[in-house]
């Protein structure tokens, strides 16, 4: 499908197709409130799972993807029950702690070859492959969140008591949640782990979750399209710029995030800051002057 | 023996980074990632006096003046529009998680991604016999500070009028401004006082590594955070028993299980005290937070 890119950008792309996937895994999870930093121990799963199946017992690349998916979402639903009974900061620190036992478990595990890792793990998945599976993700979220049940996830996450009020079982809402973004988790994982045929446990640690935890939140909650558009908008502005130092990179996504926080604590789909994006809009024409750009319309630009 | 006071060193020094996350989140309610990076900060400071000849003394005081400097920025600058904007807790949070990124990356770019050598000079590295046991005499050296530091700490919350401030501040920030307590004051020096704390631990440990990285305190983050869970989020006493229960653990299983299982189990620990008793071991109850 990006045949006509030359080979390195080909690259960046799927790469960042990949972690299109990893960024929706984050936002499924703050999308109901719960502020949980456990995706990268999930993808960890995912790689592993499939590395292992398609590497020491010999499966074929789909079916040992599909494995690869299932097995974060079914031990997400026994590690919820602990996990999700926290709150708050209180969650944040448990999901770390989860992700990072996760992380040291397969690094201490002759199955998974310790810190060495995986490497010629089978290369047959390509662009299409990622583009289908994106095209099928994005369809599922938009019909999930025009749903009623994406009403009931915005609820929880606005004022979890009233939601629980209005009869929506809360529980149930944030293990599905949380069951849900595992599996994009370990899916995203499995797919990496194929692309790039290397894999090791320093791959999973907090420095995955950054410039996720950026997109997130700078897309803001709202809406799926938000942190998938950051993502695209910041990485392309990324290779446009040519920044070949990971350092400066980081520097821009540390000053970003906190300059999100400060000013548009919401992210840029936040419809408050739409609101007082066009409140000042007008007021400005009225005093008869030219419009200025709203904040919501900056990541457009950018993609 | 040995292995005792192996583990009481590791962890006074967790304790002392315990004690500074832990100040953090008593009193400004912040959970801070930015820590670690203080301690890094902090070694750097020091080893920029050390390299101009400074004797080390005063490059242990201009370690902590850099570490105080950055949290001083950082609470006036960031934290203070915060809570102006009665942002919720997580973007606290966030800010700190940018806060450290942006100190790390500059700390890599000024040091080109490589570790550097820190000078033992002038600190006291020689070996010390207790008991008829060889002990590092740093080690002891930072026990000791750790305990006068604990000491001195408890005197100021518990005796001093400004400590009184601080207490009053962390147990409802709104009724003591209305008694007359500049609450922004004492956020910003809690803040200074943990900076300063951390960044004596990251020359502990610098000067006992002999080298220092941008990212060489990364992985105390997470002990620091489990000595605070396990005392008892907030609670000072607390972090001093938890930190010093994590250098244990940390010790113990790494003599008797595996090294790899250092990290696991203060993981684990974090895991199980967050499930069966969010209040930590001297925490108070805190029912409308967890």
């Amino acid at each position: 499908m990006f045949d006509w890119l030359d080979p390195s950008q080909h690259f960046a792309v799927d790469v960042t197709l990949i972690t299109t996937l990893m960024v929706l895994s984050v936002h499924l999870v703050f999308r109901a409130g719960i502020f949980s930093l456990a995706s990268a121990g999930f993808a960890a799963i995912g790689a592993y799972t499939t590395a292992v199946l398609a590497t020491k017992e010999g499966w074929s690349t789909w079916p040992s993807i599909l494995a690869a998916t299932l097995l974060p979402s079914v031990l997400a639903v026994v590690f919820a029950v602990p996990v999700l009974r926290l709150r708050g900061i209180y969650l944040a620190l448990g999901s770390i702690a989860l992700s990072e036992v996760i992380v040291i478990l397969i690094e201490n595990t002759e199955l998974t070859n310790k810190t060495l890792g995986f490497i010629r793990i089978p290369k047959d998945v390509n662009s299409n492959h990622f583009v289908l599976i994106l095209a099928v993700v994005f369809a599922l979220l938009q019909l999930h969140a025009r749903s009623h049940r994406g009403r009931a996830v915005e609820a929880v996450r606005l004022d979890e008591r009233t939601a629980s009020g209005l009869g929506i079982d809360v529980r149930r809402v944030r293990t599905a949640a949380f069951v849900a973004s595992a599996a994009l988790a370990g899916l995203a994982g499995a797919l990496e782990a194929h692309h790039t045929t290397v894999i090791g446990p320093e791959n999973y640690g907090m420095n995955l979750l950054l410039p996720l935890f950026t997109y997130a939140l700078i897309g803001g909650n709202n809406h799926w399209l938000g942190p998938v558009l950051t993502c695209w908008g910041l990485t392309a502005l990324r290779h446009w710029w040519g920044f070949d130092d990971a350092n400066w990179e980081n520097i821009a996504y540390g000053v970003l995030l906190v300059v999100v926080v400060l000013l548009a604590p919401g992210g840029l789909t936040d419809p408050a800051l739409r609101r007082r994006a066009r409140a000042r809009l007008a007021r400005f024409r009225g005093r008869g002057s030219g419009p200025i750009p709203a904040p919501g319309t900056v990541e457009a630009g950018a993609t | 023996m040995q292995q005792f006071i192996n583990g009481l060193s590791l962890g006074s020094s967790c304790a002392l980074l315990g004690v500074s996350v832990a100040l953090v989140w008593g009193v400004l309610r912040v959970l801070s990632f930015a820590q670690t990076q203080l301690m890094t900060w902090g070694a750097f400071g020091s080893l920029l006096a050390l390299r101009w000849d400074a004797p080390v003394l005063v490059a242990v005081l201009a370690g902590i003046a850099v570490a105080v400097a950055i949290s001083a920025v950082i609470d006036i600058a960031l934290f203070n529009r915060l809570r102006n904007q009665q942002a919720g807790e997580f973007a606290f949070v966030v800010v700190t998680i940018g806060v450290a990124q942006v100190l790390s990356s500059v700390a890599a770019m000024r040091t080109e991604n490589q570790a550097v050598s820190f000078p033992r000079q002038g600190f006291p590295v020689e070996p010390l016999t207790v008991f008829g046991q060889n002990v590092p005499r740093l080690s002891v050296v930072m026990m000791v500070f750790t305990l006068v530091a604990m000491v001195v700490l408890g005197y100021w919350l518990q005796r001093t009028r400004s400590g009184m401030a601080v207490r009053a501040v962390a147990f409802d920030a709104e009724t003591a401004e209305l008694l007359g307590i500049n609450s922004r004051r004492v956020f910003a020096t809690c803040f200074m006082v943990s900076g300063g704390m951390a960044a004596v631990a990251g020359i502990f440990f610098a000067a006992s590594a002999a080298q220092l990285s941008h990212t060489s305190n990364d992985s105390l983050l997470l002990v620091a955070f489990a000595a605070t869970v396990i005392g008892g989020l907030g609670s000072i006493p607390g972090a001093v028993i938890g930190g010093l229960a994590v250098g244990m653990i940390s010790v113990y299983s790494t003599v008797w299980v595996s090294p790899a299982f250092r990290e696991a189990v203060a993981m684990l620990a974090i895991l199980v005290v967050l499930v069966v008793r969010p209040q930590g071991i001297l925490g108070a109850k805190a029912t409308e937070r967890v």
